[in-house]
This record gives structure tokens, sequence and C-alpha cells, in this order.
């Protein structure tokens, strides 16, 4: 076989970074293979996408030992654009990725660049669009598309090119699990139409188990395990230590969620009819000046100190909903209770006392350059007298662990995505709120981010605060949440208890429940 | 061959400023570098012609425009823009009219302000020449500003960005200008994004003082930058991956924009009346009066 990328003795570090990223890795892929890149956060898994494409060493500042050739070519010595119209690299993030305003002009870009004459353009963007399932969506803006589509998108810009290596960094963890599952029904498609080598970085082991015929391990910058993705299973404990979930199939998730929770759930059904209700939603209807109608007809009754779970596929109007519980959208049909009075009776601040809220990107909800100032904004927009505020503060970074970071960074733009969300939750948290809602707290974070986040939660709950997430998290959704609200196309289709929803395969198709 | 000025595109800048959604008039099919130039061109002329009679003239001629562009400038959407306009307006006349002097018959009032020791501090003069002066630069500043509308919600960012590769502005430029777009979009998104993330953590955006409100931008400011540089960043990163060079000799054209006949006669049309402005400006006579004059 065809050697086609060749690491020898290579080392990395970025400029800013304190430690090597990459340390000594010797690495050869053959062509034709489908590569799976697994590991923690921070192990080194993008800079190896990035030292393949040639972004490091030609267009990142750093530190280089070793040489890495691709295609036969050293990337220290060839150019950029070569590289990049060879070897195609897809992110995360399908937003940035979607540079111009249309999809046939995002496609178009790329081949205008390789000098190909218009008929061949036009050939190539409707081939990469059939190709991604997209077929007629050449003149939607991105606004129009959702993000599944998005990096649909972002794949057949790059296929068009027809690259003769294909890198994928994360590119599903932005999105709900239809997303994904459009995202890895394509790469299938395309492993087998094309003898291409793909090379993908996920955190989904299992898909990287169904897909990939090699998976390499890394941590902290070193190679630690690289053989056939049957073997990987086999090592079992080298998986734990690293943080990687083991999956189980989807029936003894829910066998073992059901047994697991089975008592609680009886104590929670019983309990129910003494607690208090905390919010109340009637006949809730809701739509967008664009005429979409996001919310119908929704009545739903949540109480003092449950863990819900409100699923549903993107655009179900999970998020509406959430808003008009703290009065950031008022109801135009039907009315919202809390404790008994209707929302837009509260105050801005008063509501803030009593339910926060966790954005998904915490960079969303971050305003201040120290995470003390950070820490203590919401206090102080609520005037608490400055004793008070000190003692919630030392409090709540002793209760979140962040006072290393506070003692290591200056500022809080040089944290990671995973310590700025768990700033963003302190930052909530320390107004002792009685309702806490959090979006989407898991994605793109490694397993065992997922795991140190969802026990705090599930503190808090213990603590009788009500918690409610959105999540698609199948794993989340059967271990931690209590009960799940399940909606569809704006309407509310069940609230009942998790163990329930387990065990109803007509409800988990509907919420777009699937291992992932 | 693929024209794009078969389907329509929308203006983000008419989206995000004024929610509104331009609809078909004469001008869409028109190539996006001849509006600019009607914008350029009659705004230079505002500027130049000295007479308020031609500049009541070329103010008409910019309403048959407007209605021409079926801009509903009296919809709800427009409505807040054109009081700031209209208010802006009335400051510059009245700040001609007090602030400068202009010979010619007083007309309204001439009144000497004495503040202390007796001396001369200042005075009003408000002559003829002074309201036909401050009514001359509001007439102007209104003929811009309605240009500026009719390029806005007439030339979408998509059409603009072919029109200026398709006459060979080169495309580092034109990705700039795309890119500019494209951030105005997402930065519209994050703004109200992180606005209802500081609602949430207690900060109050209506009924507080002006000094408060600053604060509260400046955070949303600082959020916002983060942002929009980690954005930038990523961007830059993808374009980049995808091996797109800023200058490259192979780089083909997928989006031809071809000048008409339409164009060309705008165009035509256009500089003859640039010329004819630069004209009356030079020999400081008006319009109307020329064609008085040959009667």
């Amino acid at each position: 076989m065809k050697t086609v990328i060749e690491f020898k003795d290579f080392s990395w570090k970025y400029k800013a970074s304190r430690d090597l990223v990459l340390k000594s890795i010797n690495l050869k892929i053959f062509q034709g293979e489908f590569i799976g890149i697994m590991g923690s956060t921070g192990a080194g898994k993008s800079t190896l996408c990035y030292c393949i494409n040639g972004l490091i060493p030609l267009r990142t500042q750093g530190w280089i030992k070793g040489t890495v050739n691709v295609l036969s070519k050293n990337t220290r010595t060839a150019k950029m654009t070569e590289l990049g119209q060879r070897i195609g690299l897809i992110f995360q993030d399908p937003e940035t990725q979607f540079v111009m305003m249309t999809v046939e002009d995002e496609i178009a870009l790329g081949l205008e660049t390789l000098g190909l004459d218009r008929e061949e353009i036009k050939n190539r963007i409707h081939w990469a669009l059939k190709l991604v399932d997209l077929s007629g969506f050449e003149q939607k803006s991105p606004e129009e598309l959702s993000g599944g589509q998005k990096q649909r998108v972002a794949i057949a810009s790059i296929m068009a090119m027809r690259p003769e290596i294909l890198i994928l960094d994360e590119p599903t963890s932005d999105l709900d699990p239809q997303g994904k599952n459009e995202v890895f029904e394509i790469l299938e498609k395309i492993r087998k139409e094309f003898n291409l080598t793909i090379i993908l970085v996920s955190h989904k082991t299992k898909k990287i188990l169904q897909f990939c015929n090699r998976v390499l391990l890394l941590d902290d910058g070193e190679i630690k395990f690289d053989g056939e993705s049957s073997q990987l299973l086999e090592h079992e404990e080298l998986l734990m230590k690293l943080g990687i979930y083991i999956p189980i199939n989807m029936s003894q998730i829910g066998n073992s969620a059901s047994l697991k929770l089975s008592e609680q759930i009886n104590s929670v059904n019983t309990i129910t009819l003494e607690r208090e209700s905390l919010i109340e939603v009637s006949h809730l209807s809701f739509t967008y000046p664009n005429n979409t109608q996001a919310l119908k007809d929704i009545n739903l009754e949540i109480y003092n100190g449950e863990f819900i779970a409100i699923i549903g596929r993107n655009g179900s109007g999970k998020t509406t909903l959430i808003k008009h519980f703290n009065g950031l959208l008022k109801p135009q049909q039907g009315e919202v209770l809390l404790s008994g009075m209707p929302v837009t009776q509260y105050s801005i601040t008063e509501i803030a006392k009593t339910i926060g809220y966790c954005y998904q990107n915490p960079d969303h909800q971050l305003f201040k350059n120290t995470i003390r100032e950070e820490i203590e904004f919401g206090l102080k927009n609520l005037k608490f007298p400055d004793e008070e505020i000190l003692n919630r503060y030392i409090e709540i970074i002793d209760l979140l662990d962040l006072k290393k970071f506070e003692e290591i960074y200056e500022s809080t733009f040089y944290l990671s995505k995973g310590i700025r969300q768990r700033l963003a939750l302190a930052s909530v948290l320390v107004l002792k709120p009685a309702v806490l809602i959090i979006d989407e707290p898991t994605t793109g974070q490694d397993y065992r981010m997922i795991e140190e986040f969802m026990k705090i939660l599930q503190d808090l709950h213990e603590k009788n605060h009500t918690i409610i997430i959105i999540t698609h998290d199948p794993r989340v959704i059967a271990y931690y949440s209590k009960a799940v609200v399940i909606l569809d196309d704006g309407r509310l289709i069940k609230k009942l208890p998790t163990q329930e929803f387990l065990k109803n395969e007509e409800l988990k198709k509907i919420a777009a429940y699937t291992l992932v | 061959m693929v024209f794009i000025n078969e389907v329509r595109y929308i203006s983000t800048l008419s989206k995000t400023f004024f929610s509104y959604i331009p609809s078909n008039s004469i001008f869409t099919k028109v190539h996006p570098i001849t509006k600019i130039l009607i914008v350029f061109i009659l705004s230079i002329s505002a500027l130049i012609l000295p007479n308020i009679f031609d500049l009541l003239v070329l103010f008409i001629f910019d309403i048959i425009l407007i209605t021409l562009a079926k801009i509903p400038l009296f919809s709800k959407g427009f409505r807040k823009i054109i009081i700031f306009f209209l208010l802006a307006n009335v400051t510059i006349f009245i700040a001609w009219c007090f602030f400068s002097e202009k010979e010619g018959e007083i007309i309204f009032f001439e009144q000497y302000i004495v503040l202390a020791e007796d001396k001369l501090v200042w005075h009003i003069l408000i002559t003829e020449n002074t309201i036909l002066k401050a009514f001359n630069v509001s007439l102007r500043s209104i003929i811009m500003f309605l240009l500026m509308l009719f390029f806005f919600i007439g030339v979408s960012d998509r059409d603009l960005i072919h029109g200026l590769r398709s006459v060979k502005v080169p495309f580092s430029i034109s990705l700039m200008i795309n890119l500019t777009f494209r951030g105005l979009s997402i930065f519209q998104q994050e703004y109200s994004i992180v606005k209802e993330a500081m609602m949430t953590r207690g900060v109050e955006f209506d009924h507080i003082s002006i000094p408060q409100k600053i604060r509260n931008f400046i955070s949303i400011f600082i959020a916002l930058v983060i942002l929009l540089f980690k954005r930038a960043e990523e961007m830059s990163a993808s374009i980049e991956a995808r091996g797109i060079p800023l200058r490259s000799k192979h780089r083909t054209l997928y989006h031809y924009f071809p000048f008409k006949k339409k164009d060309y006669l705008i165009l035509a049309s256009l500089f003859m009346f640039l010329f004819f402005s630069i004209y009356l400006a030079i020999i400081n006579k008006s319009f109307v009066f020329l064609i008085l004059e040959l009667f």
C-alpha cells in the first residue's frame, strides 16, 4: 500500500503553549485508510490534523522538530495552497466555515481557485451537492440552513475539490443527533465510493468503531495506541484512563439506567403530589416575526426540585420554551406562571435571582476580564452587600475548583473552553437560583469533563435545586435526568419519567434519541 | 452560463437594519456597479450643484428613484431611521441659522447677548441668505441620505461582490467585503444572545441612567470582541485550509455579471448629468435659470 502521510520523530510546540503539544510522533498512514483519532481535550488531536494539512508549520508560529511528509511533500517546504487543495480539512464549527453568502458560492470558491472553467464548476457543484444529499440547496444562504446542513455544505465544498485526503476535526460535536447521523452517513458513502484516505477526530467511540478501520489514541501529545479498531475495546484500562467513553449498547443503557433509577423515579412520582408547582405553562403559543410558529399550545407543569431534560430535534422549540421561563420572551397566547405569579410581572432582577440560565457557548455569557469580576458581576447587578458578595465568591470558587485558574491566568480570555464553561456555571450559580436552566452542557467536551460537570449538577439537585437541561446527549438523559419533556415541531408531546421514556421506542424516535 | 440576476438576493444590510425584504423593481436586474455609480455620481452632484433650485430638481429625481425602487419610506421598519435623520437635519438647520452669518436682508431678529462686564460675547443674526444656505445644506444631506437608502436596500451583498469581481476588482478586496457582510450577520446574532445573557444575570436595559447604559454596553462589547476574534480566526483558518490564495493567476470566475443595454444607458445619462453639474458649478448658474433664459 502507498504511504500518503508519514511523521518522522515529529514534535511541535505552539508559541504560546508551555509544553510540547506533540511529542516525537512516528506514524505512517496508507492510502485508503479510515483512521479515527481519539483522546481527551488538549491531547493534541487537532494539532495533529493541522500538521497534516500544512496549517502547521506554514501558517502557525511555534517550535518544530522532525518532519512530516504528506503526499510526498515535506510540509515545511510545500506551498499552503497546494496542500490545502489536495488535503481537505473540515472543522468543528459549521458557522465559521461558511464564508460566502450562498451554498453555490461556497462550493465555487474553492473550484475557482483550481482554475476550472464555468461548465466544470457547475457540474462539480451539482455533483458535490448530490453527494451530500443537498441538491436544490444551491441558492440557500447560511441563515436558512441547520447546523447539520451547514456541515454537509462544508463537506461538499471540500469534496468538490476532489482532495486526496480528507480530515475531519470533530465535525459533529455542534450538531444534534439527526445532524450527527447525516454527517456520518455521508462519510460512509464517501468512504465506499472513493478510495479516499479519511482521518476523523471524534469523541464518539461508537461511531469510530463503526466506521474506522484503524484508531489512534492520543494522550498528552503522544500516541498511546495505534491499531485496528476491533482491538480498541480490549484496552479498557487505557480508555478509562484517557476518559474515553466505552459504549454499551442502547438496550443496556436503558436497562442499567432503569435499574439505577427505578427507585428514584417511584419516589419522584409519589413526591410530585406533595411538591409545589414552580413553573406553570398553560396554552402557550409563540410565533416569531418571520412567521415561524415555534410553540403551539404548550401545557406543562414543573415542580420544585425536579431534574428535567427537555429533548427534541433541532427547531422543535426547546430554547423558545425555556426563554419564556425567564421572561426573555413574552407569551403571545396563554401564560407562564412562576411560583403562581405571571412571569411578566416580575422584573428582570427578580427573575435573575430565581432562575439561572447557562448558555451553550460560554463565550456568550462571559463579559468580564477576570474570574473574580465575572463571578461578582451578577451579584453586583442585584445589589448584594459587599460582605455577602465576598462570601459567595469564596464559596463558589471552592465548589467549582476555580481557585487555581485564577492564580495562573490573568484574563478569562486564555481559559480553555471547558474551564470557561465551568466559570459560566459559577457565575450563574453564585446567584443561588432556585431553578437552573442549562442549554446543551456537553457539546464538544470529552467524556470525563461531561461527567465532572454532571456531577456538580447532581449535587445541586440533591440540595433541592430544580434543574432543567436541554440536551441531545443520551447518556445525560439516561443517567442523570429524572424526567423528560419531549417537544416536536413546537408541540409538547409528553412529560414523563425518564425510565418510562427509555422503554418507549416511539417516543425515542420522535425525540431523535439515538446513541451517537 | 450562470447569471446570478436570475435569482434574487436580499441585501443583508436591509434585512439587518430595517428588517425589510425589498420587492422586485426595475432596478433589481441593473448591474450592481451601475447602482453604485448612480449613488456615487448623484451624491457628487448634490455636493457641487450651486443653486437651491437645482437641488430641488435633484431631490425630486431622488424621490422618483426611490419610488421606482419600490422602497416604502413610510413603513414601520424605516420609521426610526427617518425620525433620527430628520432630527439630525433640524439640528443642522438650526446650527446654520445660529452660527453662520450671511450678508443680506435681516429677516428674523438680531440680538446681542451681553455677558459679564458689558462685553459683547455673541450675537445672533439671521438673514434671508442664512436661511437659504441652511435650507441648502439640509437639502443636500437629505438627497444623500435617500441615495444611501437606495444603495443599502437595492444592492444585495452577493450581487455587489460578484459585480465587483466581474469588473476585475481584485479577489482580495471582494473577499474582504464579503467577509464584512458575513461578519455583520454573525455579529447581529451574537449581539442579541449576549444581550439576553446579560439580562439573565440581572442587567436592566430599560429605564436606567446613561452612564449605566454605557457600562452595560462595554460589557457586551468585551464578550463580542472575544467572540468576533475567535470567529475571525476560525474563518481565516478555514479559508487557508482550503488552499485559497488571495492572489492567483489561474483563478476563474464562476459568476459573470455582464453589463447590459440598460446599464450602458443609465451610465451614459449619469455621466452626462455629472458633466452638466460640473459645468453649472463652474459658471455658478442654475439649470432652472438656464432654461428660463432659453425662452
